[in-house]
């Protein structure tokens, strides 16, 4: 086999040569962003007095409400969020004023002269009491199928319960950031920490009141996004839009760590109520949810996301009878906004949770709970859509033999009987994720191809790079379009000027969306070059009627090895003969719609599936738990390239676990998060993996796949994290049958269920 | 009424010399500027990368190269914490200088070929943590690598790639390949070194947060100057104190960096027991054979404080001065029953450590007092000594929960951090009859715990810290039950 190839940009990143947005050469006359912050997390605001820090010598302009030349708004589907607040303070930390000086200290020196007179209103900070409330953005959502209060009546059992699952800080190692440069009179050049080039761009000019083309958004890379930078970089970057439009001069935002994590939003954390009732078996007969998110204090993306939880609300399991009702809740806390998953992780949770009372309630397998109820092709999923091709069973019974999953079970037990401190516990983590942006309109991409006259090829694509490897992959598939070596391709910044109205990069379908155009683009230029090459050939002395091949940067009939040409050659004679050598693709992802009124639809083009089982073995004493083992099987069609898919199922498990075992959020009674570093807040570090990890990755034929048969990867496999906290859950309850893990299960949280 | 802050104040610039990736260089600093704000802000060299900005996630992480103990070093540090000014007479080695896109060195290339960056942003921080790693060990184990990169975040790859670039570098590549020619070209230099560091004033536009910066070389030095600015803050690492300067943006109008004061680096042997000078960092604890046989516990200890990075240039004179109640080392420091020797100009003391913590964050130190060794007795071979430390991950987190123990014959002490403003040592526990069957440690447990009102924080409910005392000490029964 073929050595694929390393990371596109592999060789900048490991020699510290790879460039980020601010990490680059101050330029002449550039000022610096500071901001003055809310104290407090809702307020009126009386007055806000900037005269004196305006005055500070090195400052050049104190900016707030009153200097927005257009809209002050930057919400974006429902339009609530202002860029600086006019009289009402919404959360901890919201930006009020932003100071721009010559010099970053002078611009922090003059935010201590801003003084602001407000008077204080009591937060809402929690789900219940924002519900209680009814401070929704929107009405209650609802998807519903089959006869649910009917089902219930013929079922054996009936349990209910209430599950809770925690925020979560994206903890991007680059922090939001952006630089802004004027150029001419009549453009804004904005690089800009962001996976949505196009909504900058697009709020940006509503803010200054200028139309789109007069803004440019250019991404380099991401240093980390995992969906904070969708939304949440929005409102830097049409500030710093705002400075260098106000000013003149380039402007440059770079939050701190402390500022990134005190004023930006997260994972939404969620809160359910649910029933479910199942047969004497366990098979599952009825299903009734209802999912509430903390959303914090702006619409932002919430509404989507909880959307998604609500498609995610049966995880792998055929029920035909569910009702699934969601309420995004307003609350005085930073609005929350996409993390990877995007709500899914949270629906899947609830229902997992359902799953591991049924077994333990009926005095089963987990595992054989899991089975029985299990998609097959032909279900039908609350939402309407018909499963086609399930990889539900297939991948739990995979998983249950890599991880010995019985004699493991029988390991456990026997462990458990013998030891008194330390337990051990085995959890079970299936993953049915749909790929699509549920909103359908967003399931669209482009991509611009050069071919140089060298041979060399430039790629732009709407799609952002962040490390999730979209570059490698867009490089790889036109590649095998254009049948050139992968180091010839060289995979450009996303530019609105170059790639306009993108999506975000986001919701998986980075390589789908963006792949597909760079391949329909690719197949356009190698059209092109076709009948250019046969004639080439023919001139050659072969058969002007053979099949022109293209392959590893050479050209040459079917069926003939000789004489070849190269790749070069045919673009040099294209170029002479005035045939296009650049090209435009367009991808749209087909046959998708939804029906929020009717809550029905076919909202996914397809399907990832996957399972995972994680051991663990917890001290009772200590709190402290290793993970013994960890055994994954994650299903991805025909991967564009196993090694990044590898990884990023690997640093998704790694997130997801972090999220349900050690990384919480946590705010005083005020709304002002406490948890605003890395010395409070705290993500795996190298000792917190899997003693072993084994990862399967299964190559299936579906016929819903993407770019050559592939899947996307980026989100699902966060999934499998969850396995980590049942496990513990599992170990606990071989001490406490009854006893309920909180989430995150942190050291505190496993000693208190023990209690 | 907020006060105007000074306009083109004075400040006292620190001019060093230093070899930067094997080139000689003689700097201006701005006082007090962290090794990453110079490379970056002033030499524009972007490579080493700001994450946190409190030496928690080893995005900064470079590496430094001196003799220490008769050789030369190279130790991963982290950046946005160490004072340039410490560069004075070292070789900094950063991710730029190990290799370039066309010229890998091995440690980048097996990261690239194990697919161990994705995003990037962490990876020069990994790369230079496995050249200090690689520099010193030529074969290190999972669990030495494990040590060289807990101190190093990394949100996207989940680690396993980067473990297995690491474990593969470990296994199968020529350890001399490791340092590069020109690093090893440095090392006589930084023997022979006689540069001198100066200080000199000037006016500035920016406004620094630290006025001067002042690095004695000798304690008669030290003294003198701390006679003259009784209100100076006494650094060894800095590692506590630039933390306040980087995030809580406090203000200092002088520092003074004992670090270089070869007195106050020994380790030694004497009659009263085991002296630590102030400026020893945990590395050196760590290493040190004296430590190592005589006061194995502390060794253990050390390993899970911090990171390797802090460990490198952090003190435990440190970690004492700055008297948190939940310092990691003062609980066994406690039960070591060690003593401090206080210095001043003309005036020396020694105090017990359970009379140096008076308040939440108040000790004994006098105005112009500084420490200047740790003297531990030697415990008897038969004591019982060991700590424990809860918090919420394995590695560089903070406890919410400290303790350590020591039974020896018919004397029992348990101390304790996190649960009151300061160290404490139970009274309870140590007036408590010898602890010989299970039951008894039960109800000992449950009465220490009610000794104290711990408070609840991020890091934890006072409940919980409560549970925790009780946990420990039944840990310790545990072990010492066998």
């Amino acid at each position: 086999m073929a050595k694929l190839p390393y990371h596109i940009n592999g060789k900048l990143h490991v020699s510290g040569s790879s460039r980020f947005i601010g990490d680059e050469a101050p330029l002449s006359g550039m000022l610096y962003a500071k901001f003055f912050f809310s104290p407090v997390a809702h307020a009126r605001i009386l007055s806000l007095n900037h005269s004196r820090a305006k005055i500070f010598p090195g400052v050049h302009a104190v900016l707030c409400a009153q200097d927005v030349p257009g809209e002050n708004m930057i919400g974006h589907v429902i339009k609530d969020e202002p860029l600086f607040p006019e009289s009402k303070i919404m959360y901890q930390h919201q930006p009020l004023a932003m100071v721009l000086a010559e010099d970053e200290s002078i611009a922090e020196a003059a935010v201590g002269l801003i003084g602001l007179e407000y008077e204080e209103l009591p937060p809402i900070l929690e789900i219940t009491e924002a519900d209680e409330r009814g401070e929704w953005y929107i009405p209650e959502r609802k998807i519903e199928r089959g006869d649910v209060k009917g089902a219930f009546k013929d079922c054996a059992h009936i349990l209910e319960g209430s599950s809770f699952s925690g925020g979560q800080e994206h903890f991007y190692m680059e922090s939001q950031r952006v630089r802004a440069i004027p150029v001419d009179h009549d453009l804004i050049h904005l690089l800009c920490a962001t996976q949505s080039t196009m909504e900058v761009q697009e709020v940006a000019s509503h803010v200054l009141g200028i139309p789109a083309h007069r803004i440019a958004v250019e991404v380099p890379r991401l240093g980390g996004a995992f969906g904070g930078k969708e939304r949440a970089a929005t409102i830097w970057g049409v500030m710093a839009a705002l400075g260098a439009y106000l000013t003149r001069r380039p402007v440059q935002i770079i939050l701190s760590r402390d500022e990134d994590m005190r004023a930006t939003g997260k994972r939404h954390p969620f809160l359910s109520n649910w029933k479910i009732g199942c047969d004497a078996q366990g098979k599952i007969r009825a299903w009734d949810i209802e999912l509430m998110c903390n959303g914090g204090a702006y619409a932002d993306l919430s509404v989507a996301i909880l959307e998604r939880a609500m498609f995610h609300a049966d995880n792998i399991y055929h029920i035909p009878n569910a009702r699934i009702r969601g309420r995004a809740c307003r609350t005085n806390l930073p609005p929350n906004t996409a993390f990877r998953g995007f709500g899914g992780p949270q629906g899947i949770f609830v229902i997992e949770s359902a799953i591991e009372k049924i077994a333990r309630i009926l005095g089963k397998d987990p595992l054989e709970i899991r089975k029985i109820n299990a998609y097959q092709n032909g279900d039908i999923a609350p939402y309407g859509q018909i499963i086609k091709d399930s990889g539900a069973t297939k991948t739990l019974d995979l998983v249950a033999k890599n991880a010995d999953y019985q004699n493991s079970l029988s390991e456990i037990r026997k462990f458990n009987k013998e030891n008194r401190i330390l337990k051990q516990g085995m959890g079970i983590m299936p993953v049915k994720f749909g790929i699509s942006f549920t909103t359908a309109f967003l399931n669209q991409g482009s991509a611009l191809i050069w071919i140089y006259i060298d041979g060399s090829v430039s790629v732009s694509t709407g799609g952002v790079e962040m490390g999730q490897e979209l570059n490698s992959k867009v490089a790889i598939v036109v590649a095998k379009v254009l049948g050139i070596p992968f180091e010839r391709i060289r995979v450009e910044s996303s530019h609105t000027q170059r790639t306009g109205n993108a999506s975000p990069t986001a919701a998986s379908t980075g390589s789908d969306i963006n792949g597909n155009a760079a391949r329909i683009a690719a197949e356009k230029l190698r059209a092109n070059l076709e009948p250019i090459a046969a004639k080439m050939l023919a001139e050659q002395g072969n058969s002007p009627d053979a099949r022109v091949i293209f392959e590893n940067g050479m050209v040459y009939c079917a069926g003939t090895e000789q004489p070849k040409l190269s790749f070069t050659q045919v673009v040099v004679r294209a170029h002479q003969e005035r045939v296009a050598l650049g090209a435009y693709g367009y991808y749209a992802t087909p046959d998708l719609w939804f029906d929020r009124e009717l809550g029905e639809g076919r909202p996914f083009y397809y399907y990832v599936y996957g399972a995972a089982i994680a051991r663990v073995e917890l001290n009772t004493l200590s709190g402290e738990h290793r993970i013994i083992s960890t055994h994954i099987v994650h299903e991805n069609g025909k991967s564009l390239h196993q090694e990044i898919d590898m990884g990023q199922v690997t640093g998704a498990f790694v997130q997801g676990m972090g999220w349900c075992t050690m990384e919480e959020v946590v705010a005083d009674n005020k709304g002002r998060y406490l948890s605003a570093n890395p010395s409070t807040y705290k993500i795996p570090g190298i000792r917190d993996i899997p003693e072993k990890l084994d990862i399967q990755l299964v190559e299936s034929d579906s016929s819903e796949a993407s770019v050559f048969g592939s899947k996307a990867t980026g989100e699902p496999p966060l999934i499998y994290g969850m396995a980590v906290f049942f496990a513990l859950q599992d170990a606990i309850r071989s001490v406490k049958p009854e006893a309920e893990l909180r989430f995150p299960a942190t050291p505190e949280a496993l000693i208190s269920a023990l209690q | 009424m907020l006060q105007t802050p000074k306009r083109s104040p004075e400040y006292r610039y620190n001019e060093i010399s230093f070899f930067l990736n094997g080139k000689k260089q003689i700097v201006r600093l701005s006082p007090g500027i962290s090794t990453l704000d110079f490379l970056n802000k002033k030499l524009q060299m972007y490579g080493t990368k700001c994450s946190c900005n409190e030496g928690d996630c080893g995005a900064c992480t470079v590496v430094i190269s001196y003799p220490r103990d008769g050789g030369i070093v190279y130790e991963a540090i982290n950046s946005c914490l160490y004072p340039a000014a410490k560069l004075h007479g070292k070789h900094l080695i950063t991710v730029e200088g190990l290799g370039s896109p066309e010229d890998l060195h091995p440690i980048q290339r097996a990261l690239l070929e194990h697919h161990g960056t994705q995003c990037g942003y962490c990876t020069p921080g990994f790369v230079m943590s496995l050249f200090a790693l690689l520099a010193s060990i030529p074969h290190p184990d999972t669990e030495s690598i494990m040590a060289a990169l807990e101190g190093n975040l990394c949100r996207c790859t989940g680690y396993q790639s980067i473990l297995n670039a690491a474990q593969e570098l470990s296994k199968n590549f020529d350890p001399a390949g490791i340092v590069p020619a020109w690093c090893r070209k440095i090392e006589s230099q930084l023997f022979t070194f006689k540069d001198v560091a100066q200080t000199v004033s000037a006016t500035s536009d920016t406004l620094y947060s630290i006025e001067q910066y002042m690095k004695p070389e000798n304690c008669q030095q030290l003294a003198l100057l701390l006679d003259k600015h009784p209100e100076a803050v006494i650094i060894a690492g800095g590692t506590d104190i630039m933390v306040m300067v980087n995030i809580a943006r406090r203000k200092f109008e002088l520092l003074i960096d004992l670090s270089e004061i070869s007195e106050l680096k020994n380790i030694q042997v004497k009659n009263d027991g085991v002296h630590i000078g102030a400026a020893v960092t945990y590395s050196r604890i760590m290493d040190s054979g004296i430590i190592k046989s005589d006061l194995p516990e502390l060794v253990r200890l050390c390993r899970l404080i911090a990171s390797q990075q802090i460990r490198n240039f952090g003190t435990l004179a440190g970690n004492i001065a700055n008297a948190s109640p939940i310092g990691d080392s003062l609980p066994l420091l406690l039960v070591y029953d060690a003593r401090l020797r206080l210095e001043s100009l003309g005036a020396t003391r020694e105090i017990p450590l359970r009379e140096f913590f008076l308040d939440y964050r108040k000790t004994a130190l006098q105005k112009g007092e500084y420490i200047r060794e740790i003297i531990i007795p030697i415990p008897p071979r038969e004591a019982f000594i060991r700590s424990l430390k809860t918090a919420k991950r394995k590695s560089v987190d903070i406890s919410s929960v400290a303790s350590a123990i020591r039974i020896q014959g018919e004397s029992v002490i348990l101390a304790l951090g996190g649960v009151a403003a300061t160290p404490v040592i139970s009274s309870v526990f140590s007036s408590s009859v010898p602890l010989m069957d299970g039951k008894a440690w039960q109800a000992v447990a449950q009465a220490v715990a009610e000794e104290f009102s711990p408070l609840s924080d991020v890091r934890g409910s006072a409940d919980y810290r409560r549970k925790m005392i009780i946990n420990h000490i039944l840990q310790y029964a545990e072990e010492y039950h066998g």
